[in-house]
């Protein structure tokens, strides 16, 4: 046994007489109610920190109505429970999922309207839905109204005449109810789905254009944050026996927020140590009650002035790691057969030589009164290497933005490989075939260079989220296909040995090189580089010349360059589109561009031109 | 028709300070981009303060007036400078999470000195309702309506007119180019703070004479309440928390009136929820691309 | 490293939790448990019982405890939560090993907290929480407080007797005290002929009642009933004047302390309601009280629980004597069922359902704001 194998072992070990030990503590009577009463709540206050941590965390969004998801998974629990006439043994367990599930779908009724909105708005309306909630189940009469409900049937009796076993087995409900869910948060924050979440924490319009339907990821993970906070209250119904509707207001959500922002937005381990203390040390300084608020409002400015990354920032104690290994180890042990790795589908568009691969007809597009861009004809044919260029505010990333969905044409048609994709959302045209980089590079900072290419194969996966939790082999094989694609794709670049740094700590040259590299990890047909030489010297603008040409060719795609260094336009384009105040003034290939005195006088503004070669340097906006 | 009116007024007096509170909100919000979360605990500051003044020193009405208006603004200040001002450059989520913990910590330390008991507010007016017409109309109503409509005119003039105002117009539509004319937009922004906590001052001291009783969680609703009205009218946009403040009072008196009083509060939220579904900009606001 | 930081954390905190765990009995002393909200929006009640409990225990023990052992009082603070309400419990049960339990004080909180009490079987005497319910099939637990179905019916009788035949009612929808008060009042107005001519509610925290106000004037009742505590009253007393709108008002016990929210005192001449104790209550054991009160505190025992906690102590440490020297729940229980003392709210002994026997005080107040004893209800 290696190492690592080695340490997960002990790890799991580890976890396992810390949960026998303290049962057993339980259950002998040696931990009276009282500490056992501590133990369940705080078993609930990490489950429902690292629950909010799903949204706030790996989706990066603040989201202040938390406890009302608690509070419809508590009552619909308890409703089941009280309504139910069979064992109560055999009760809880539908009633914890009817509470997820309702607290599920009240996640996705209020993330539906609410994720289109972000930051501070989704934030407020979050707090207002929370609130929402709250009034209504105060002025319903089946959940008790105001009074609320109460003679709930309590795990820490219902299960023995013994109160200390039916303690014990309250805790390891609660316990394995917990670890369950922190593990498959964890692994599927390691999957392609928490690699699409996390992307879209990165940076929303990168993982929209590189394949990530946004849309569905955000209300996924909405969803599923709710989803647990609704099965952790039922699990508190049950636990404290009676339900009011006030419990669950905005203060509560702000208690989890705390938890979650002290332990580290992103990290389950922080939010684990976080809850544990803050539950736990009022009980002990129960001397000091009122000072309890003031000193955790103190201790949350302070964190965000000096420590914003929280206690553990976003790394994760091996401990969860081990979860992988075991499975690992558990399948070979029992000898359950390995899928054979699983490439990623690679589409092969069907066209031929000197074939039209993107083209626009009368493109068009008016912000309020304003044409930003008119009457657009552009045509890309097969592994064709077009420039469009043009004076500051042309309108030249507007075309951009037209072609690949993140504006809405308001006159003419694009078609991309003889389909019509106007109206499409943008994630679906990169599904199509384009791919795109951006003029601010927008990579997915905190994740590794491979991890920023493993993104783009999302699409091209198949497994589901349950897959992903439990690491089955459809997982493994296909993790392992895009892995191997994935460090191909980096060899291409020269950036195998990079594979494992953080996107943000690589030299600008690099970044941009990734990000290309990304882009093409979607397989377009055809390629859209919004001024890559931005921001090079010349030495890096010939290798990029080089590595355009070599894209071109390794790949066949079609690529439309945005440039401002002509050197680089003239030497590598074969034809070129000028741009300016939103039309096309003219279209050729390089030399005669570069004579064009319309061309000219739009950029220089004089009749007189010497060396179009001359180098326009890179200008702070485009 | 006359219960009808009356319900009117009562609304646009609750409008009037909901408006004075949604101004603080929007200047801060246009100029920094913060949610001054703490901004409706600044109201109880100056409640409290209120009360210490007059029942423990028993100093007269208009000093009084002033001082709880310096001590508003000197909290805001102080506020902004240790808390908001390092966050500047942080992401967006760190600053509206450390205005929920100064709005924490506001609430908790006054729950610590003056106990959660509430007091009554010691200033009082003494004046029998003023009749107009067929209706009744309260003195401190139409004090409120009153000097709410005079601040917000004043507001305008400074902010269209002066110097101090043109910083604020520029700094908020352009951090960086503001720096590079040569405005201190840190004397820009805290002056900006301490208007709007000017104007909470004032609004306390208003709020005081409607509602009597001073509690260390004074603040916190008529502050989301604020908020709230501050989004509908366009956030950023100054006649915007107005209209947005009006608006909000007489929804929430008339729906107590006619409608039930339970669903105020949700027709409250419900403003927000649909505001921001179908007009994020708000009522008077503009819509602002992301620059892709 | 990282993992050794956790693990000893681990460790700390499972030796830290069984320490509490480790039971230290003294022998000395006979322990009884508190349990209130003593910080938060509603810690005045939950002080007030604390002061009159503590006054009798020091009486107590100065003439000489019980069973010659000193009491001592252990407190814990709910924070007006019931989660919070419970952990108490079980502290107070298990940790420190009390006899009885003295609270809790806040209705809601005291319905979590009797199923606990009712599992353990330990006696439970709360002094305020008025709903009906709680000492429902619940032998070892009793209150020394009067119910809100009996003030309601009690105000409305008084109401009659002043020749009342028009009343208007705003109420809190929020809170089960405002709103179980409210159903009775208006059942009890049925069935003695008195019109409800208009019912308002407002929701839970709300402050600005105009609206609701401007209506009720509309319907000219000749009173108002105001089921909600002192610190609402004090904004509807001012806001109903701000519109012109005179009236009557009549309340519960809730609203006794309007008297600190409100600056205008004079207009308290207009509020009538029922309350648990009167400081100007003429029985030798009240007037006793009330001046001990004062000679510890520097006040006198405004809010009504006070009283009601001193009775609750005094019940508890009179059955406690009678089951010296084991103190055994049942024998407790059974001492308190058969009680029959002279508290300082009056004479108590407790019906089929686990609640006394008493009267209501009718209490207004003058334009000072001094409260100002009318009459007696009694059932």
């Amino acid at each position: 046994m290696n190492m690592k194998a080695k340490s997960y072992v002990l790890n799991i070990t580890a976890l396992l007489i810390v949960y026998i030990v303290l049962s057993l503590l339980i259950s002998t009577g040696t931990f009276n109610s009282y500490i056992s009463g501590i133990l369940a709540t705080t078993g609930i206050a990490i489950m429902m920190a690292v629950s909010l941590n799903v949204t706030t965390g790996l989706l990066g969004q603040l989201a202040l109505g938390h406890a009302g998801f608690m509070s419809v998974g508590a009552y619909t629990a308890a409703l089941i429970t009280k309504s139910l006439n069979i064992h109560f043994g055999l009760a809880l367990p539908i009633a914890l999922i009817a509470g997820g599930l309702a607290a599920a779908l009240c996640g996705l009724l209020i993330g539906m309207p609410a994720l289109r909105l972000k930051g501070d708005y989704l934030a407020i309306i979050t707090l207002g839905f929370g609130e929402i909630i709250r009034v209504i189940i105060e002025n319903l009469s089946i959940t008790g109204g105001a009074s609320g409900l109460s003679r709930i049937t309590r795990m820490s009796r219902a299960f023995s005449e013994d109160a200390s076993v039916s303690s014990a087995v309250q805790f390891s409900i609660i316990f394995w109810v917990m670890v369950v869910m922190i593990a498959s948060i964890f692994t599927l924050g390691r999957s392609r789905h928490g690699r699409a979440i996390i992307s879209i924490r990165e940076n929303e319009v990168a993982a929209e254009a590189t394949g990530i339907p946004t849309t569905y990821y955000k209300l996924f993970a909405f969803t599923l944050a709710a989803f647990f906070a609704g099965i952790a209250g039922g699990l508190y119904a049950h636990q404290i026996g009676m339900l009011s509707a006030k419990t669950f207001g905005f203060n509560k959500s702000i208690e989890y927020l705390v938890m979650v922002v002290l332990g580290g937005m992103g990290s389950i381990t922080g939010s684990i140590i976080s809850s544990a203390v803050l539950v736990a040390l009022p009980e002990f300084l129960r001397g000091f009650s009122e000072w309890r608020l003031v000193i955790y409002s103190l201790l949350l400015i302070l964190m965000m002035l000096f420590r914003p990354s929280g206690l553990m920032g976003t790394t994760e104690f091996s401990l969860l790691a081990a979860w992988t290994a075991t499975g690992r180890k558990l399948k070979q042990w029992l000898g359950i057969k390995k899928r054979p790795t699983k490439m990623p589908f690679t589409p092969h568009y069907d066209v031929w030589e000197n074939s039209v691969v993107l083209e626009t007809k009368n493109l068009g597009i008016s912000f309020g009164g304003l044409k930003a861009a008119e009457g657009i004809d552009i045509q890309l044919k097969n592994d064709e290497i077009v420039g469009l260029i043009g004076p500051n505010g042309a309108g030249k990333t507007t075309v951009f933005n037209l072609l690949t969905g993140v504006y809405q044409p308001t006159e003419g048609e694009i078609i991309l490989l003889g389909k019509t994709i106007n109206g499409m959302p943008t994630h679906q045209i990169t599904e199509n075939g384009i791919a795109r980089t951006f003029q601010n590079i927008r990579l997915f900072k905190s994740m590794s260079v491979l991890e920023n290419i493993k993104v783009a194969f999302h699409t091209r996966m198949e497994y589901s989220p349950i897959s992903g939790i439990v690491r089955d082999s459809r997982f493994s094989s296909e993790e392992k296909g895009i892995d191997i694609r994935a460090r191909e794709l980096l060899k291409v670049f020269n950036m195998e040995d990079v594979a494992d740094v953080r996107a943000d700590g690589l030299p600008y040259g690099q970044q941009r090189k990734l990000e290309i590299c990304r882009a093409l990890a979607c397989n377009p047909k055809v390629l859209l580089l919004d001024e890559p030489a931005a921001g090079m010297n010349p030495i890096e603008t010939d290798e990029l010349m080089r590595t355009i040409r070599l894209i071109r060719s390794r790949f066949s795609v079609a690529i439309l360059l945005i440039e401002h260094d002509m050197k680089l336009v003239m030497g590598i384009c074969e034809r070129i589109y000028v741009l300016n105040y939103g039309h096309i003034i003219a279209e050729g290939n390089p030399q005669a561009i570069r004579n064009n005195p319309e061309v000219v006088a739009a950029y220089l503004g004089a009749p007189e031109q010497t060396q179009a070669t001359e180098e326009v340097p890179a200008h702070a906006e485009g | 028709m006359t219960l009808f009116l009356n319900q009117l007024i009562n609304g646009l007096h609750v409008g009037s300070i909901y408006a004075l509170i949604a101004l603080g909100y929007t200047m801060v919000y246009g100029i920094v981009r913060l949610i001054n979360f703490a901004h409706g605990d600044i109201l109880m500051v100056g409640a409290y303060t209120a009360v210490i003044l007059t029942t423990m020193l028993g100093l007269p009405f208009p000093v009084v007036v002033i001082l709880v208006i310096l001590m508003c603004v000197l909290f805001g200040v102080v506020i902004e400078r240790v808390a908001y001002k390092p966050l500047r450059s942080s992401p967006r989520i760190s600053s509206l999470i450390t205005a929920i913990g100064v709005s924490m910590l506001l609430q908790n330390l006054a729950l610590l000195i003056f106990s959660p008991t509430p007091k009554p507010y010691p200033i009082s007016f003494n004046i029998k309702p003023l009749t107009i017409g067929g209706l009744q109309i309260g003195f401190t109503t139409v004090l409120t309506i009153a000097v709410s409509a005079l601040l917000m005119v004043l507001l305008q003039i400074l902010v269209a007119k002066s110097r101090a105002g043109k910083s604020m117009r520029a700094v908020s539509e352009d951090y960086d180019a503001a720096q590079l004319m040569g405005i201190n937009v840190n004397t820009t922004i805290t002056f900006t703070f301490a208007i709007g906590c000017a104007l909470a001052g004032i609004g306390s001291i208003l709020y005081g004479l409607a509602y009597p009783t001073v509690s260390p969680t004074l603040g916190s609703l008529p502050g989301l309440k604020a908020f709230i009205a501050a989004v509908l009218g366009g956030i950023g946009i100054i006649p915007g928390a107005m209209l947005g403040g009006l608006i909000m009072g007489l929804a929430e008196s008339l729906t107590k009136a006619y409608i039930s009083s339970q669903l105020s509060d949700a027709v409250v939220y419900g403003i927000l929820i649909v505001v921001l579904l179908f007009k994020p900009s708000g009522l008077l606001g503009r819509r602002m691309r992301e620059k892709v | 490293m990282k993992k050794r930081a956790v693990v000893s954390l681990v460790l700390a905190l499972i030796l830290g939790l069984s320490s509490m765990s480790a039971v230290v009995l003294a022998e000395d002393t006979v322990k009884i448990g508190g349990i209130g909200v003593l910080s938060g929006p509603y810690a005045v009640y939950g002080l007030a019982v604390q002061k009159g409990v503590n006054l009798y225990i020091e009486e107590l023990n100065a003439a000489g405890g019980i069973d010659g052992k000193k009491v001592e009082i252990l407190w814990e603070d709910t924070r007006g939560e019931a989660n919070d309400g419970v952990l108490a419990f079980s502290k107070l049960v298990e940790n420190d090993g009390v006899v009885g339990i003295i609270g809790p004080v806040l209705t809601g909180v005291t319905r979590a907290v009797a199923e606990y009490a009712t599992d353990e079987n330990i006696p439970m005497i709360t002094p305020s929480a008025t709903a009906y319910d709680i000492t429902t099939d619940r032998a070892n637990v009793f209150r020394t407080c009067f119910l809100d179905p009996f003030q309601a019916v009690q105000i409305a009788r008084y109401a009659k007797d002043e020749g009342i035949t028009k009343v208007g009612v705003i109420y809190d929808n929020g809170t089960e005290y405002s709103k179980g008060l409210y159903e009775a009042f208006v059942q009890e107005c049925a069935n003695l002929g008195i019109e409800v001519v208009a019912t308002e509610s407002a929701a839970y925290g709300d402050v600005d009642f105009k609206s609701q106000l401007t209506n009720l004037k509309n319907a000219a009742p000749e009173a108002v009933f105001l089921p909600y505590y002192g610190a609402e009253a004090a904004l509807m007393l001012t806001q109903s004047n701000d519109i012109g709108f005179e009236t009557r008002f009549l309340g519960a016990d809730g609203i006794a302390d309007v008297v600190d929210a409100i600056g205008n005192k004079a207009l308290l001449t207009n509020m009538t309601y029922s309350d648990h104790f009167s400081t100007q209550a003429d029985s030798q054991k009240a007037k006793d009280f009330v001046a001990a009160f004062q000679e510890k505190y520097n006040e006198e025992p405004s809010v009504s629980f006070s009283a009601t906690g001193y009775d609750a102590a005094v019940v508890l440490c009179d059955a406690l004597s009678k089951a010296a020297p084991e103190f055994k729940y049942e024998d407790t229980i059974a001492a308190i069922k058969a009680t029959d003392v002279e508290g300082v709210s009056g004479k108590i002994t407790f019906d089929d359902h686990n609640d006394p026997i008493k009267s209501a005080f009718i209490m207004t107040f003058d334009e000072n704001g001094n409260k100002l004893f009318v009459k007696m209800q009694n059932p």
